[in-house]
């Protein structure tokens, strides 16, 4: 099995990842509710995925309230799809040696 | 949810679970395809038999339309804490700006007040609701609404060729194909 990219490769943020693949965008809060992580934890996950350039983080104002936007990056998109194909590779072989 | 992930399997099964979530809020639009598929139906269908029966103001049932998207409306604005995703945005966002041109064309070719422009309303109506409902199958990645959509489209182009009431049967079809067996697939998807 090729080695996993460790930073997709943690709970949060294999979820955050999986999450911004399916909707390109979404807010900080509908992060928290279907991840069901705590805002602290949450927060710190998605600066990793920043720092690595997976995500871009926008921050704005709605209705005089801080607006936190996550979307994808296409490195973060090859990232994930790199993770994915990882994985897929590890069951093709587990499938054989069955 | 903790850090750090023992499995392989246990990877498949985050990812599988927030496809899921995400996909469930998604579904949820299916409400929409189905009240406005169901409305369009009885319009149609309503239509063409006041026009049958000689009433003079056949084409006042559409003003149901109006209605459904008062009621539609109300409920988006409902809804909107679980459709809170740029997903759900954008797909509200495409019906917004179909619905604004339904209304031009229709103040349009009510304006003109000539039967030729009246049997325009239809084929660009449903051109508009082909464009939207595959606009909104790619957004989704919901195949059955991108084949529907374009479906919607070459019936818009065959009511071009018939007369009104032809057209009206023709908007059930499409309707069918493009609002309703989409809409009960991503239901029970």
């Amino acid at each position: 099995m090729k080695a996993l990219d460790p930073i997709i490769h943690a709970q949060l943020r294999l979820a955050i990842m999986s999450v911004l693949t399916s909707v390109n965008k979404t807010d900080f809060n509908y992060l928290k509710e279907v991840t069901e992580s705590s805002s602290g934890n949450l927060s710190v996950q998605i600066n990793k995925l920043k720092d690595a350039g997976y995500v871009k983080v926008t921050k704005t104002f709605k209705n005089n309230y801080p607006l936190t936007e996550c979307a994808i990056t296409k490195k973060g998109s090859s990232a994930f799809e790199t993770y994915c194909e990882n994985l897929k590779s590890y069951f093709t072989k587990k499938n054989k040696n069955l | 949810m903790k850090d750090s992930i023992y499995t392989p399997e246990e990877s498949v099964q985050i990812i599988d679970k927030m496809m899921q979530l995400t996909r469930t809020s998604i579904k949820q639009n299916y409400w929409y395809y189905l009240f406005f598929g169901i409305l369009v139906i009885i319009a149609s269908l309503g239509h063409l038999v006041l026009l049958k029966i000689g009433f003079p103001q056949a084409s006042a049932i559409w003003m149901l339309m109006f209605v459904g998207g008062i009621i539609a409306a109300v409920k988006s604005a409902r809804d909107k804490s679980l459709n809170n995703n740029a997903q759900s945005n954008q797909l509200g966002l495409i019906w917004l700006a179909v619905g604004f041109t339904y209304i031009t064309v229709i103040i349009g070719t009510a304006k003109i007040n000539n039967l030729e422009a009246m049997l325009l309303i239809n084929p660009i109506v449903f051109s508009l609701a082909g464009g939207a409902t595959f606009l909104s199958g790619t957004i989704m990645k919901f195949k059955p609404l991108i084949i529907g959509g374009l479906l919607m489209w070459l019936i818009a182009i065959a009511q071009l060729f018939v007369g009104l009431e032809i057209q009206l049967i023709l908007n059930v079809v499409a309707i069918v194909i493009g609002y309703l067996v989409p809409a009960y697939m991503l239901k029970y998807s």
